[in-house]
Order: structure tokens, then C-alpha cells, then sequence
């Protein structure tokens, strides 16, 4: 097929396995040095999205070499493979934006401590 | 950095910034989550301009009928006949690079934000939140954009002409036809506007301006009005019965800025995973294509939003369960007008939350009843008994053209 020639990158499972992998581990630790200070934890964060934007940006290059492939779309397995890195992109993504959003929800929770709520 | 920080502090004060930032938020709202679903409503209705802005420059509707490869989703093989709206979001969402992500976030975002307007319409109705000085016109401006919501989930689900969109929009013409003296004229009205009685490029067309343009101006602008009156009128009463209670939770305020707008970024971006993560995990299919006088086979349903009415359709007396919808909307509408009396702690209003309570069992039930069985159309004593006259209906199917 043509478009195996055109991907030479990492099948769109081993990239979704090692984007999972980093946003679980990445989950964890931004969520318990929350609990700690919420200093270490955005840099922690940082290191995480940094990493996930290197696998964002690997993943959209593959998409856009798959895309203008000579004969993209031509058969129905082309577009699937597409669809499928298109996912991966997505689910990147969703990590990126959780990580934030822990941090930035730990703001709040730091506001609420220092303001004697809890 | 000193130059960057006083250009901020330039912008915060010539733009009037800092007495919105500043503005005091109870902090009662803050921490329950109940306060936060109207929020997520409209960050996604936002969410789904931005994409919709994308897909429209995208989209072309048009009737034309066309070849496309099948939905890869669905692993069907061959080549299908297809409308050039179909042929069109089939090119955006598996043709485009980063198209799939484009559509899946626009329906996750569509979904959420039926789904967040129906449980924030019952966080208010059992907070009782109406009953405080301007809860009124809010909740009057929050029953017209659930309205509104559901409308335009009905018109983007039209826009593919997939089977399911071309179900919809022949529910949607022929509703009118159980109500006689309402619905007639308002059918006719519907035809003269759509100036046919079945799909055209210009019935699609219309349907495509309403959804991009008419029903989203609309929205924001009753958005704009309720936002407004939150920002002066202030949130909802904590739903405390105690009097000292409630006033001491009253009075504890917390700024806007940083702590409400930490909360709402992180709610955003929280969102935004929580949409992508549905995109990634369980992708939403374009599903079969319609063709032009081809009729609807068993088995194809509505989206979830209608699924309940589609539910009741089918099941009892069509003059009755037509009429459902209208009847919740008009009630929603005159709930603040009967229930005046006494506090809004929920020992204090039982009656109201059960009442609230039975709204979503009716809702929850067809919605859940229609996704589980196939209801198959039965005559049964309850079903109406006289057809209303063919010239009163706006048949979508039929190849009949408006005049000579």
C-alpha cells in the first residue's frame, strides 16, 4: 500500500500506549504534589506537557504526511489509519489540557488553605 | 517584565477590566458543583462556535447526489450514494487532517451542552432559584435557551443528511400536524418559508443559516442577558433553612480574580480534555447516508436530546405526546408564578423537588426506554383516530413541489 511507505513514523498504538502511559504517571504526580506545594507541582506539570507536546506534534506530523500522501483516500483502510492517528492526536491532547486543569483547580485549592478554609 | 506588568495593569484599567475582576463571588458557589453546571453550558457553547466557525467554512450543503467511500467507523465496504451535505462533512471529518477532531469535539461539545443545560434546569428548579428578586427573568431567560439548545442540537444533527438527520427533519416538519388549530397554520407557515414540502437545497440551506446564524445570535443574546443579570443580581441562595446560616453564607465572598477565574480555567480546560478524551475513546460516526425520495427504514432513532419525545410518540396517543414537549416548556415557564411560599431549602419546598423529580423520571424514562427497545408504531385505542387533511402537512419524502 502506498501510504506505508509515506508513515514511517510509530504505529498510531505503540504512540497512544506511550501518550497513556505518560499522562497517567504524569495525572499522579501533578495530583500528589498538589497535596505537597503546588510550586513543584505546576513545574512537575510543565515537564509532563512539554513531553506531551513533543508526542502532540509527533503524532500531527504523521497526520499531515499521511494526508497528503499521493492516493490518500482512495481506499477505506487509508482513511481508517488517518481516523486512528487522528484519535491518538485527541488523546494527547485531553492529557495536555487535564494537566492544566489540575493545576490550575490547585490554585484554587492553594487560595482556599491559605485563606484558612480547611 | 516591569514594562509587561504595568502594560497590564494599563489594559486592566482602561478597559474597566478590574471591576469585573474584581467583582465579589459568594464562596458558597464556588465549592458546589451544583453552581457550576450552567457554566459548563456555556463554555460549551463557545467551544462550539469556535469549532463551528471551522466546520462551516468547511461545510457545503447541497442535495446533489454524489459517490463516498463508507463510514470507517461503521467497517461497512463499497461506495455509497450520498447527498453533497453528506459528501461535504464526510470529506471535513475523515478526508482533512485534524477534520475528525474538528467534528468529534463540535458534537462531544453539542452533547455536553444539552446534556449540562438539562441538569443545570434542574439544579435551579430544586434550588428553588427563582424564588429569590430577578430569579424570575433568569429562570424565564434559562427555560428560552433550553428551548433554543435543543432546537440547534436538532438543526446540526439535520446539516450531514445522514438517515438519522432525515428522520429529524421529517419529525420535525410533520410535528404540527396533531395540533389542528395551532398547527396548521403554523405547518403552512413553516412551507411557505421553506417555500417547499419536501428537502431542497434550499430547505437545507435554511436549515443550515438557522443553525450557524439565527438560532446561535439568539442564544447569545439571552446568554449576554443572563450573564448580565448574575453579575448584578447575583447567584442563587445556598438552599440552607437556618436563617443565620444562610445569611453568613451569604456574606462570605471570595473576588472574582484569582479565585472564581482559577476555578472557571481550570473548569474549561477540564471540559475540553473531558471532550477530547470522548473524541479519542468512543468516536461518534457519520452513519448511513439519505438520498433524495429515499424513505426511512425501521430501526433508525433520534439523537439522545429527542429521544424521550421520539419515545412517547411511538408509545401513546401522538395528540398527547406532541403535545409533551410543549406542555414542559409552558409549565417550566409558569413555575415561578406558583411556587411563591416559603424558603428554598428542600424540607421547606418537598413538594417542588418531587415535582422536579417526576420532570426528569419523564424525561430520563423515554430517553433510556427509546435507547433500549424498538418501539414498533401501534394502533391502539389511545391513538388518534382522524389523519389530519393531507393539505396541512408538510410531508418530507414526498416529491411534490410548492405551486404550478
Amino acid at each position: 500500500m502506498i501510504l506505508e511507505v509515506s508513515v514511517q513514523g510509530l504505529s498510531a498504538t505503540a504512540l497512544a500506549y506511550m501518550a497513556a502511559a505518560v499522562a497517567v504517571v504524569g495525572a499522579i504526580s501533578v495530583y500528589g504534589l498538589l497535596q505537597v506545594d503546588r510550586r513543584w507541582a505546576s513545574y512537575a506539570a510543565l515537564v509532563f506537557e512539554v513531553v506531551l507536546t513533543a508526542l502532540f506534534a509527533y503524532t500531527v506530523n504523521i497526520i499531515y504526511a499521511l494526508y497528503s500522501a499521493p492516493g490518500f483516500g482512495s481506499t477505506v483502510d487509508d482513511i481508517a489509519l488517518g481516523v486512528t492517528y487522528q484519535r491518538v492526536a485527541a488523546g494527547v491532547l485531553s492529557a495536555m489540557l487535564l494537566l492544566a486543569a489540575l493545576v490550575s483547580i490547585g490554585y484554587y485549592m492553594e487560595l482556599q488553605r491559605r485563606e484558612g478554609h480547611e | 517584565m516591569k514594562a509587561l506588568i504595568r502594560l497590564w495593569e494599563l489594559i486592566l484599567e482602561r478597559f474597566h477590566l478590574k471591576e469585573f475582576l474584581e467583582h465579589p463571588v459568594p464562596r458558597y458557589s464556588n465549592i458546589n458543583p451544583l453552581y457550576w453546571l450552567g457554566d459548563v453550558a456555556a463554555m460549551s457553547f463557545f467551544i462550539l462556535a469556535i469549532t463551528g466557525f471551522a466546520l462551516a467554512l468547511l461545510y457545503t450543503p447541497g442535495l446533489s447526489v454524489t459517490e463516498t467511500p463508507p463510514d470507517p467507523l461503521l467497517g461497512d465496504a463499497g461506495t455509497y450514494s450520498a447527498t453533497q451535505s453528506y459528501a461535504s462533512v464526510y470529506r471535513i471529518a475523515y478526508l482533512t487532517p485534524l477534520g475528525f477532531i474538528l467534528r468529534q469535539v463540535h458534537l462531544w461539545s453539542a452533547y455536553m451542552m444539552v446534556f449540562a443545560t438539562l441538569a443545570h434546569f434542574f439544579a435551579k428548579f430544586i434550588l428553588g432559584s427563582y424564588k429569590r428578586r430577578g430569579g424570575g427573568a433568569l429562570w424565564l431567560l434559562g427555560v428560552i435557551l433550553g428551548f433554543l439548545t435543543i432546537n440547534q442540537a436538532v438543526l446540526g444533527y439535520i446539516l450531514p443528511l445522514h438517515l438519522d438527520g432525515a428522520l429529524a427533519i421529517q419529525i420535525g416538519l410533520n410535528i404540527f400536524r396533531y395540533f389542528d388549530y395551532f398547527g396548521i397554520p403554523v405547518s403552512n407557515l413553516i412551507v411557505a418559508v421553506l417555500g417547499s414540502t419536501f428537502v431542497t437545497d434550499q430547505v437545507i440551506k435554511t436549515v443550515f443559516v438557522l443553525h450557524i446564524l439565527i438560532v446561535p445570535a439568539l442564544i447569545l443574546i439571552f446568554l449576554g442577558l443572563k450573564i448580565n443579570g448574575i453579575l448584578y443580581g447575583g447567584v442563587s441562595p445556598p438552599p440552607i433553612k437556618d436563617g443565620e446560616l444562610r445569611s453568613k453564607a451569604v456574606e462570605e465572598k471570595e473576588p472574582f480574580y484569582p479565585h472564581r477565574f482559577a476555578l472557571t480555567v481550570g473548569q474549561l480546560l477540564l471540559q475540553l480534555s473531558v471532550i477530547l478524551l470522548l473524541a479519542a475513546l468512543t468516536p461518534l460516526p457519520l452513519l448511513e447516508p439519505w438520498v433524495p425520495g429515499q424513505s426511512i427504514p425501521p430501526g433508525v432513532r433520534p439523537p439522545w436530546p429527542v429521544m424521550w419525545f421520539y419515545t412517547y410518540v411511538k408509545m401513546i396517543n401522538p395528540f398527547i405526546s406532541v403535545g409533551l414537549p410543549f406542555f414542559l416548556v409552558l409549565f417550566a415557564l409558569v413555575v415561578p408564578l406558583l411556587d411563591r411560599k416559603g424558603g428554598v431549602s428542600i424540607e421547606e419546598r418537598w413538594v417542588w423537588v418531587a415535582i422536579a423529580i417526576v420532570y426528569i423520571a419523564i424525561i430520563g424514562y423515554g430517553t433510556v426506554l427509546g435507547f433500549l427497545v424498538d418501539i414498533p408504531k401501534q394502533i391502539t385505542p389511545f391513538t388518534r383516530i382522524s389523519v389530519p387533511p393531507n393539505y396541512a402537512v408538510p410531508y418530507v419524502g414526498t416529491p411534490q413541489p410548492v405551486g404550478p
